[in-house]
């Protein structure tokens, strides 16, 4: 379990760096007239409240919720 | 160039004529820019399952939820109020089983939600800040809370970065909802065999929610998001009503967790424009805690617009994780156990969930001199299955009005 726990972080960790090396590494200027696309409704990092909601059922219905994902608190759904 | 004396008073005569003879505009009136957002929503949830935590990890677990509400955004100029309620009428004969007493008013319930906030927009500084105020109250369960958050954006708007702090302070008592205990809460509830004794002393549940977020543009066509959170919460952990059966016991017990609970979860998204039509939106989330679950989550939504008035979202989400060592199955944990618990949601498992959402964004008056917008329609549908047997059905419709 701690060896399983331990391997699982290391990897994450060193994948996580490395991703976020590559992506930022790759950024451009973007000047105001180009961010058409990026201003696109689907491109804001928002859910709306139907997938809050789904959110929520995940809430209940597994152990990982919280920290900024849905609620972690305040009805507890549990039957 | 020089002016004569008497040429310069000559100009400044006919300047003083115009100021002085020109009238004030009355009818001019600097007037408060005005927005509104009104969402309405409403959402269906029907779960089956056969692992009922009420009933010691066996037992029906069909539940319906019907949730419905709104949300309501009104701009002043660089203010915003928010205005979000929202009710769930619960039904659920598995929760009936807390006393045996078929068609008792536990099978059905119901939990009211209000948030009540405001939010400045520095536009200076490109900050942006605000609170609210959180209400939750079920027939078990009374939460308030306060949220706080702060985004700034880059002056060439490529990067932006979050904070937002929640708190939240829970009573697990029963009664509030109930005329019979006078719409006060007085006692935790416990299975009806279990009520002989004081399983717990304490009825409180207070949870700190701490979350950053930073979104970076990477290109013209691609932004990504990454989250970092941590919550601590504190208290009564278990769920009262939770039977447990031991294996070398014959009567169960009241489900007991530890009092404290740190979790640390990080994901990473990115939204990626590919083509004309089509929205990538993948993301990974990563999740740790100190009750022993480890958990990735992946998940892929597209977004294909045939063209601007419509949107189809189909979506699939898989997630993996690795059990709490406080759990057992029905019957099979230990007497000399500190803490157990038999609820599935504690266990090692896989779920899966899938569907499909269809936007409509009409952007038309709702009527020639209306000044609202009928904004967007969107239907989701999405289908859940949980590898321990329980699948859920999720159909959500969402309405949203603009001036």
């Amino acid at each position: 379990m701690t060896w399983k726990l331990k391997n699982n972080w290391t990897f994450f960790k060193y994948g996580l760096t490395f991703w976020i090396i590559f992506m930022l590494s790759s950024c451009t200027s973007v000047k105001p007239y180009q961010r058409a696309y990026l201003e696109d409704k689907d491109m804001v990092f928002k859910q709306n409240a139907s997938e809050k909601f789904e959110q929520s059922a995940h809430t209940y219905r597994e152990g990982a919720a919280g920290g900024g994902m849905g609620k972690s608190s305040g009805g507890c759904g549990c039957n | 160039m020089l002016i004569q004396k008497n040429q310069l008073i000559g100009i400044f005569l006919l300047i003083a004529q115009f100021c002085i003879g020109q009238e004030v505009d009355s009818s001019f009136k600097k007037k408060a820019l005005t927005t509104l957002d009104v969402q309405a929503f409403f959402s269906l949830y029907t779960q089956e399952g056969n692992h009922s935590a009420v009933t010691g990890g066996e037992g029906d677990e069909h539940l319906n939820v019907y949730h419905t509400g709104t949300n309501i955004a009104y701009g002043i100029n660089a203010s915003l109020i928010i205005f979000d309620a929202s009710i769930d009428v619960i039904s659920s004969p598995s929760t009936d089983k807390i006393n045996f007493i078929k068609s008792s008013p536990s099978a059905h319930d119901n939990h009211v939600q209000a948030r009540l906030g405001y939010q400045y927009d520095w536009k200076k500084h490109r900050i942006k800040f605000g609170a609210a105020y959180l209400l939750g109250i079920e027939s078990d369960y009374w939460s308030t809370g306060i949220s706080s958050w702060v985004n700034w954006v880059s002056r060439n708007k490529t990067r932006a970065i979050s904070v937002a702090v929640d708190l939240f302070f829970d009573d697990l008592r029963w009664g509030r909802l109930s005329q019979r205990k006078g719409f006060k809460p007085t006692e935790l509830i416990y299975p009806i065999e279990l009520r002989g004794t004081n399983w717990f002393d304490i009825y409180h549940r207070n949870s700190y929610n701490l979350s950053l977020n930073l979104r970076q543009d990477i290109n013209k066509r691609l932004k990504i998001n990454i989250g970092i959170g941590a919550t601590y919460q504190e208290g009564l952990l278990s769920t009262p009503f939770h039977r447990v059966y031991f294996e070398n016991l014959a009567d169960a017990k009241v489900e007991n967790l530890p009092q404290q609970r740190i979790r640390l979860p990080l994901s990473i998204a990115a939204n990626w424009f590919f083509k004309q039509a089509i929205v990538f939106q993948p993301s990974y989330r990563f999740y740790w805690d100190n009750f022993g679950i480890l958990a990735h989550t992946l998940a892929l939504q597209t977004a294909i617009k045939p063209n601007n008035k419509f949107t189809l979202y189909p979506f699939v989400r898989g997630y993996y994780q690795s059990g709490s060592p406080y759990f057992a199955p029905y019957g099979e944990h230990l007497s000399t156990a500190t803490f157990y618990t038999s609820d599935y949601d504690f266990s090692t498992l896989a779920s899966f969930k899938a569907g499909l959402g269809i936007g409509w964004y009409p952007d038309a008056r709702l009527g020639k001199k209306s000044k609202f917008y009928f904004n967007n329609v969107v239907v989701r549908y999405a289908f859940f299955y949980r590898t321990d047997g329980l699948s859920a059905h999720i159909i959500s419709l969402q309405v949203g009005l603009k001036k």
